[in-house]
């Protein structure tokens, strides 16, 4: 009969082996734990899934009164997650005829993504959420007594005629910063 | 040390507050008697399995959407398109068998332990509850997907409800929210399968575990005698045991995730021949059912099952001996030996019948097929907001409307009109300029034929033939018509784009025809247009006179024709207006009125789809236009 190992000692033992559990614990959470991870973040590591913009067509310019902004819809198709849609509202923009062509400024206020309003009283870009302010051209606009919390300008879009049809580039961008970044660029 | 001291008093605060310490030590201190021990694995294995559903379960509802539209959809999202997809529904998918299995594991070692006996026969009555539970959460799981076999299978199951007298039908309509299968009848599985099972769950499963630590576990059979006395803590020796099952557990199921991942059924459609199972642990209920017939239906779809499960319920209660030995107890075991005979035995007899089904064979190999075809359309074209892919929508639309009978698209169809692969594409404007008379372009139409002096035939007598034979329609092409017999265009069919620039240098006819086809791609509007190149396309266009017969430049420059408000010389165009070419508008008037003067005028012979539904429109023009 060969000696028997010597009995480790049993706190120690008891202590090895708490150690081996937790190891086990750990590997099966992390075996769970890495794909569910992988799951939940899964919107950050997908491709944009935006097409890329284009130039669509908002109308005749001549439908365009001079000196009065229009808001005009912008549909396109859309992504959204599983679902591919043709032809659904995507955006608004603010289309201004002046005498050197037309301005689009995107809807979207600066601040924090409210649709902006335009008063004509005032002949201004209101925006209802939390009041910033802009002129016909799209730049902020300081009224005494008045706070304008947009940290930039309004976003002003691409526009071309082309044989008398308004193209505009729709294009969103990211509200809430003094510089612009595309939505998700 | 400062630090520990820090940490020291933080715990001893928690345990003044909450007793976190004295709860710990309970846990990890309580004795088992006789030592830890392999046997008692299965049912800490089986509540790993739970927690695991719970977990992939809740993972899946951030992804998931329960309605009639988006249920498949989303669940197909979840599978091929975002990270670990697949492998999370893979654990939820066979954690769900894993844990029935562990289950039945589970009953009947405590059964043969005798651990439902007194003082413990409460906890077997919550254990066969939470049995019922779980089966509810496969049927309820099991729809969800909004797949051929969720909706088949679960609507056997609802009408077996429906069958039950006096309440039958008001129960099957409150479980599907009304008379069929709909939005109402996901969003009301979804709750029971989400929130309302869960809460049940868990709320029982606690019980079900407090009153086993308080009566601790069934030392039967007895340990053996080396270790009768021995008293060992639950942590680590019986954790370690428990964990090393839970390891491979996990790692079978991922495993099977991995390499299986969930089936995914084509989407459900009421209208098809789809033949249903269920689960493999309903197996035997469904096979039950074809024993019966008539009044005695509700023998096998509702006494037998009731019994048993009245008998399972009720054991402790029936089981009087005062023996603890299992030969002592056959009177309640025997029963329950014969009922788990029976239902392995009917399982069984279901997988056989079914084997040797060629009809059933046949139909899952169609039912895999579509599910193949299914998948790889909602990955070519998304999914369409009626739920299905936009493809396998438009695929129904060509069918549907007879699109197929006279043109042709990715190989298939018939040759009257032409090959639609990749239309309006700039591949497939070369296609036509090259040779607009091939046999797979305008060859075989109507009009084509009548001034190439060939005999149209009818196309319901020549089949599957062209209507006149390609090869001299071709080789007419090369030169402009002069045949006698008029075309309804006034200037003969259009001459191939080398006829037409034939007094051009040849390396300036490929710029040129380069050209042309930026420009007249330009039409549909485009993202990737060279501007460039389709001013100088739009320059050819003028030069060879293409505008002499299509209206394609905008009014105000094309100075040939006048204006479009010039009435006093109005404009005659002898050929198809291409304005807007391979837009949805050129394309629905192409559709509805394809005999107008400014298409095809009357002597084409294209169907004419007035009514054609403007959704089938959008379809189809998105599956056309969709460039290869």
């Amino acid at each position: 009969m060969s000696s028997p190992a010597p009995l480790v000692e049993d706190g120690t033992r008891r202590r090895a082996l708490g150690l081996l559990c937790v190891a086990g614990l750990g590997a099966i959470a992390a075996a769970v734990g890495l794909p569910a991870l992988g799951f939940l973040l899964s919107p950050l590591t997908r491709r944009p899934e935006a097409p890329p913009p284009t130039a669509l067509n908002l109308g005749h310019v001549d439908a365009l009164p001079r000196g009065v902004p229009i808001r005009r819809v912008v549909t396109a198709s859309r992504r959204d997650a599983w679902a591919r849609e043709e032809g659904v509202p995507v955006g608004a923009v603010w289309l201004v005829r002046g005498d050197d062509g037309v301005r689009a400024l995107s809807a979207t206020c600066t601040h924090l993504g409210c649709a902006v309003d335009f008063d004509a009283g005032k002949q201004l870009f209101r925006c209802p959420c939390h009041g910033s302010r802009f002129g016909l051209d799209g730049k902020r606009v300081e009224e005494s007594g008045h706070t304008n919390p947009a940290p930039r300008d309004m976003d002003t879009l691409d526009v071309s005629l082309s044989a008398g049809s308004v193209r505009v580039t729709f294009v969103r961008y990211e509200p809430g910063r003094g510089e612009r970044v595309p939505v998700g660029g | 040390m400062p630090r520990t001291h820090r940490s020291g008093r933080l715990a001893a605060w928690l345990e003044e507050r909450a007793g976190l310490r004295t709860l710990w030590r309970r846990v990890a201190d309580e004795p088992i008697p006789g030592g830890a021990r392999w046997l008692y694995v299965p049912g800490s294995a089986l509540a790993v399995a739970v927690l695991l559903q719970l977990v992939t379960g809740l993972l899946l509802a951030t992804s998931y959407s329960a309605s009639a539209t988006d249920a498949w959809a989303s669940v197909w999202y979840i599978e091929h398109q975002m990270t670990a997809g697949r492998v999370i529904r893979g654990l939820h998918h066979f954690g769900a068998s894993a844990a029935i299995a562990l289950m039945g594991l589970h009953i009947a070692q405590t059964f043969v332990q005798g651990a439902y006996r007194r003082p413990r026969e409460l906890n077997w009555i919550l254990g066969v509850v939470l049995m019922f539970l779980m089966l509810a959460f496969g049927l309820t799981g099991y729809l969800l997907p909004w797949d051929q076999k969720g909706y088949w299978a679960t609507q056997v199951a609802t009408r077996l409800v429906g069958t039950t007298p006096v309440v039958g039908p008001a129960l099957q309509a409150l479980a599907q929210g009304g008379d069929q299968y709909g939005n109402l009848t996901l969003t009301r599985f979804y709750a029971l399968h989400a929130l309302v099972l869960p809460a049940a769950l868990c709320t029982l499963l606690v019980a079900h575990v407090a009153l086993f630590r308080k009566h601790g576990v069934t030392t039967s059979p007895p340990a053996p005698r080396a270790e009768a006395h021995r008293i060992e803590p639950f942590i680590p020796h019986q954790l370690l045991r428990d964990i090393v099952a839970s390891a491979a557990l996990v790692g079978l199921l991922l495993a099977l995730a991995v390499r299986y991942g969930a089936p995914l059924d084509a989407p459900a459609d009421p209208a098809s021949d789809y033949e249903a199972r269920p689960e493999w642990y309903f197996l035997f209920l469904f096979q039950l059912l074809k024993y019966f017939e008539g009044p005695l239906v509700l023998l096998g779809t509702q006494v037998i099952p009731g019994l048993g499960a009245a008998f399972l319920l009720l054991v402790p209660l029936l089981d009087r001996v005062r023996g603890g030995r299992l030969r002592d107890r056959w009177r309640v075991g025997l029963p329950l030996a014969l009922m788990a005979t029976a239902i392995v035995a009917l399982a069984c007899l279901a997988v056989v019948e079914d084997a040797d089904d060629p009809h059933l064979q046949a139909s899952r190999a169609k039912a895999a097929k579509e599910a193949e075809q299914a998948i790889a359309d909602a990955a070519e074209s998304g999914i369409h907001t009626s739920g299905l892919p936009t493809v396998t929508l438009a695929r129904g639309a060509w069918k549907a409307n007879g699109c197929g009978s006279c043109h042709r698209k990715d190989g298939a169809g018939g040759g009257y009109g032409p090959d639609l692969t990749g239309f309006s594409s700039r591949a497939y404007i070369r296609r036509f300029l090259e040779k607009p008379h091939d046999r797979w372009m305008f060859g075989p139409s109507l009009y084509e034929c009548v001034c190439a002096g060939l005999t149209p035939c009818d196309p319901a007598e020549s089949q599957d033939r062209p209507l006149c034979d390609p090869g001299r329609c071709e080789s007419v092409a090369a030169e402009p018509c002069a045949h006698p017999v008029p075309s309804p265009f006034d200037l003969g069919p259009m001459p191939a784009f080398s006829v037409l620039a034939k007094d051009l240098p040849p390396p300036e006819r490929e710029a040129a025809l380069d050209a042309v086809i930026e420009r007249v791609w330009a039409e549909r509007e485009p993202p990737d247009v060279d501007a460039a190149r389709a001013a100088r396309g739009e320059a050819y266009l003028r030069s060879l006179t293409c505008d002499g017969c299509h209206r394609l430049l905008p009014p105000e420059r094309d100075a040939a024709h006048g204006t479009d408000e010039d009435e006093a010389a109005p404009p005659v165009w002898r050929a198809p207006s291409l304005q807007g070419y391979g837009g949805i508008d050129w394309f629905e008037a192409q559709l509805r009125r394809p005999h107008a003067r400014e298409r095809f005028d009357k002597g084409n012979r294209m169907t004419i789809y007035k009514g054609l539904a403007p959704n089938d429109v959008q379809l189809l023009w998105t599956w056309l236009m969709r460039t290869p």
